[in-house]
């Protein structure tokens, strides 16, 4: 979408829209980062910052390069204040086509006779054109604009001229049927009397702007009130910081010091931050330095070419082991050497069945380096998706931990350990290494690197299959988003064999920060002993754990969150009054709430802190991110309006595995259907209304009823069965799974022995955790068995009644 | 507080918390094993052991052999009191 249709769009929403005044890059940027959605390229402002009177004595080009420059700091819609179009209708002509080349998203002229003088100084004679004349100045600048969304906005300085309300009115209806998209009334008095009695008169539909900075005392709301859909905050940037430099320079010249501002400036890392002088560091990594020659695959992004990883510094640390940049890129490698040596090369898959563990990190790295793709599994996921997962991919080796499960049949087994001495990594049975001089493939950002599974509606996994650009997009997204650098210290506790863990810790290392492994049974005690110990800086949880932690309270949390800058959390539903206490006990610390799919994982994120009256969303498309809502016909529908939510994204997949039939029907015309239902409000938040029905959502992981009916419905003795999710009673899962069955003979059939198949059969988020004996399974008209209904027979509330 | 008493309030938590129709919870039925079917069946016991009989209990305490069953959960609690 282009930023004019942007600054439409949001013209046309159910709240005002603020335009912050800015003068030059810098002051975009910053007001940008203050939560902006769009600014005002002021003459004013332009002006004084070359300390020029605002009276017309700078050049259109002067003025476009400020505004460009405005434009280019950000990514917001920037309206150009233009003044009188530096000239009569021919100039006009030139101002728009120049200014729309620019990709500013529209202009603002106003009715001062040429050359202008500005509005606000009391001290200057001023005349208006004719108004006939001026309406043709706004029908030469509608006609000469290419792209129709291009904000034409008239201005009148008819109050400020003192000519009185009824020739303002005569001027605004004049330039709106002259076809100004926007009718911006001046005024210069200092209450808001007169605007909003003009607003409340208007009688068209064009909206009117106000430029409250004479009257700051009206609220937003009572201007809105009156029409005024656009509020230009114009000038107060550069004001303040005027002021702030006066203060400055003042102190500095009379103590000859440095030290009385030095708390009072902005830090040099702050400049830093803002003006982003990271992107060099990026732009360097990947254009200019020899080991970036190769590409931009995970392993030469994070390890061998990654300008933040300094050599000796831990990457990784699990339990007594502690690998540091230097040794993490070399195990990698000797992994890589043998996994070749065993024949592994491009396209090939390997199955990845560890526990969260530093093997499964270097091995990770290892398999993509050599452009193979890696085909992770839960060592708890029960023999079932093991096979499923096996027969779909076909790996050549199932790398292990010594205690892994053994499910049959599969590919060779191989038990991978990171030798506690050497820190190299080993293969029991070994594979033969080539040797050292052989040099790692080129591999391309657009490999394949890995297959995740996710839930299917029929019951069959279906494997998404994320390239190494993908994985990158999303540690970049999240590495901003959380703002990690070398110091930060990540604690890993989700399975690093989901998105939800496993980009955790890309988008640590990308930054050069460290990634500590929690290990042991857990417990909040354990954990909040973690935080303590490794001082850490994040982690990501589900709601079950923001849960636990809430009910350990404030006395206990408060020992183990001294460094602790931000926490991430899944997006299984949790309620704004829980945010709100998580919010209470870890005060200072940031809490984003992400959604996302294992197609698009940090799609959405909520930054909670800052926008606590939006936590009843999931928040603001990540970086690059589009979100989209569908009607029921597939067309895409404005905001305020309830459909599925659709998803386009750099870190978006764009094929499963083997199912062709799936990547038409999901990914159709670019967008990612997700199934999830929901809206985007005025703001451009997105509020989730409903996973797509029957989908279960137990302890951050979904999947469907039919995989668990699939597994456990052939079991001998059953007749019929339902899975259905049920409410958590205790409120720390989301929801529970029930089965509801249907025995042949209820008398000779065993529960006991049901649990305990269940459990060989089946990961821990789907094992039923109650079995309901019934007599029949309720069906819909179609004959279909109907969930709602057997829950609502059934299920929790219908117990003991 | 008896060890009797104990192990009746272990007993009624773990019923009430995860039921199992069908499946008779014993003073050495296998928790970790048997019972609780995932991690968070630790982290409320442990909340609940606190709760109820006002204990505190670190890091080290939450391990297999404790949480064993109502019978090594019994005796860790006597220990802690």
């Amino acid at each position: 979408m282009s930023r004019a249709a942007r600054l439409r769009e949001l013209l046309t929403a159910d709240r005002p829209l603020i335009l912050a005044g800015a003068h030059d890059g810098l002051s975009a940027r910053i007001a940008e980062r203050a939560g902006f959605a769009g600014l005002w390229a002021g003459g004013f402002g332009i002006c004084a910052s070359k300390c020029l009177p605002d009276v017309g004595v700078i050049s259109m080009h002067e003025h476009l390069t400020a505004s460009a420059a405005i434009h280019g700091a950000t990514s917001l819609p920037v309206l150009a204040d233009v003044d009188d179009g530096f000239g009569d209708a021919v100039n006009v002509v030139r101002t728009v086509r120049e200014y729309e080349a620019a990709g500013i998203a529209g202009v603002c002229l106003e009715d001062n006779q040429h050359p202008k003088r500005n509005s606000l100084y009391a001290g200057f004679e001023r005349s208006l054109v004719d108004a006939e004349l001026f309406a043709r100045k706004i029908a030469a600048a509608v006609a000469t604009r290419r792209d129709p969304a291009f904000v034409i906005v008239a201005r009148t300085e008819a109050l400020v001229a003192g000519l009185g309300l009824a020739e303002a009115r005569r001027r605004a209806h004049a330039y709106a049927r002259a076809g100004a998209d926007v009718v911006l009334v001046h005024s210069r008095a200092s209450s808001a009397d007169e605007i909003l009695e003009f607003g409340r008169a208007w009688d068209m539909d064009v909206p009117l702007a106000a430029v409250p900075s004479t009257y700051p005392g009206v609220t937003v709301d009572d201007l809105f009130a009156a029409n005024y859909r656009l509020i230009v905050f114009a000038n107060q940037g550069l004001r303040a910081a005027a002021r702030a430099m006066d203060r400055a320079y003042r102190s500095m010249a009379e103590t000859r010091s440095l030290t009385a501002v030095e708390d009072s400036v902005s830090p040099l890392r702050e400049i830093f931050a803002i003006v982003d002088y990271e992107a060099v560091t990026r732009i360097s990594a990947r254009y200019i330095d020899p080991a970036a020659v190769g590409g931009e695959h995970l392993f030469q992004r994070l390890l061998a070419g990654n300008p933040h990883a300094a050599q000796d510094r831990v990457a990784l640390r699990a339990g007594e082991l502690a690998l540091t940049y230097g040794e993490l890129a070399t195990c990698v490698r000797g992994a890589a050497r043998q996994l070749a040596g065993a024949g592994i090369g491009a396209g090939d898959r390997v199955a990845l069945m560890l526990r969260n563990s530093a093997e499964y990190v270097a091995l990770f790295l290892a398999i993509v380096a050599l452009g193979a793709i890696v085909v992770p599994i839960d060592p708890h996921a029960g023999s079932e998706r093991f096979r499923d997962v096996v027969l779909d991919t076909t790996p050549k080796r199932c790398l292990v931990q010594a205690d892994t499960p053994v499910h049959a049949p599969g590919p060779a087994r191989h038990v991978a350990r990171i030798d506690r001495a050497s820190k190299h990594m080993t293969f029991d049975p070994p594979l033969p290494a080539l040797t050292d001089a052989a040099n790692l493939p080129v591999v391309a950002a657009s490999t394949d690197a890995c297959i995740l599974y996710s839930a299917g509606s029929t019951g069959h996994p279906k494997g998404v299959i994320l390239k190494h650009r993908h994985l990158l997009a999303i540690a970049e997204t999240l590495a901003d988003v959380l703002g990690t650098g070398p110091d930060h210290r990540d604690l890993v506790l989700a399975p690093m064999t989901h998105s939800g863990g496993w980009q955790r810790i890309t988008a640590t290392l990308l930054r050069g920060g460290t990634v500590v492994i929690f290990e042991g049974m857990f417990s909040i005690a354990a954990l909040l002993d973690d935080l303590r110990r490794f001082e850490i800086s994040g982690f990501f949880m589900t709601p079950p754990t923001v849960r636990a932690l809430l009910r350990a309270g404030a006395e206990k949390l408060s020992k183990g969150v001294v460094g602790l800058r931000s926490v991430e959390i899944a997006s299984a539903p949790l309620h704004a009054d829980e945010l709100a206490r998580l919010g209470e006990l870890l005060p200072g610390v940031d809490i984003f709430l992400q959604y996302g799919l294992t197609e698009c994982s940090r799609a959405v994120i909520l930054d909670a802190r800052r926008y606590p009256g939006k936590r009843h969303t999931v928040g603001l498309p990540t970086r690059g991110v589009e979100v989209a809502i569908a009607g029921e016909g597939g067309e895409l529908l404005a905001a305020g309006e309830e459909g599925e939510i659709l998803l386009r994204a750099p870190q978006r997949a764009e094929q499963y595995w083997n199912l062709p039939q799936l990547d038409a029907e999901r990914f159709a015309g670019g967008w990612l259907r997700t199934g999830d239902y929901g809206v985007i409000d005025g703001d451009g938040f997105v509020a989730l209304r409903g996973r797509r029905d029957d989908m279960i959502n137990c302890g951050g992981m979904s999947y469907f009823p039919a995989e668990v009916e699939r597994i456990l419905g052939d079991i001998a003795g059953l007749r019929d069965a339902l899975v259905a999710g049920v409410p958590d009673p205790q409120r720390l899962l989301t929801q529970v799974p029930w089965i509801f069955v249907v025995p042949h003979d209820p008398g000779a059939w065993s529960i006991a022995d049901f649990i305990k198949f269940a459990r060989t059969r089946l990961p821990a988020h789907m094992v039923p955790r109650n079995v309901v004996v019934v007599q029949a399974i309720p069906a819909t008209a179609s004959g279909k068995p109907h969930r709602r209904e057997t829950v609502r027979r059934f299920g929790p509330a219908a117990e003991g009644t | 507080m008896t060890d009797a008493d104990v192990a009746g309030r272990l007993h009624a938590f773990f019923v009430a918390m995860y039921p199992h129709p069908g499946l008779v919870l014993g003073l050495d039925t296998d928790l970790l094993g048997e019972w609780f079917v995932d991690s968070f069946g630790v982290v409320q016991t442990v909340q609940f052991l606190e709760d109820t009989f006002s204990v505190t209990i670190d890091r080290v305490d939450i391990n297999a052999e404790n949480f064993s069953s109502i019978r090594t959960l019994t005796a860790f609690v006597r220990r802690k009191r």
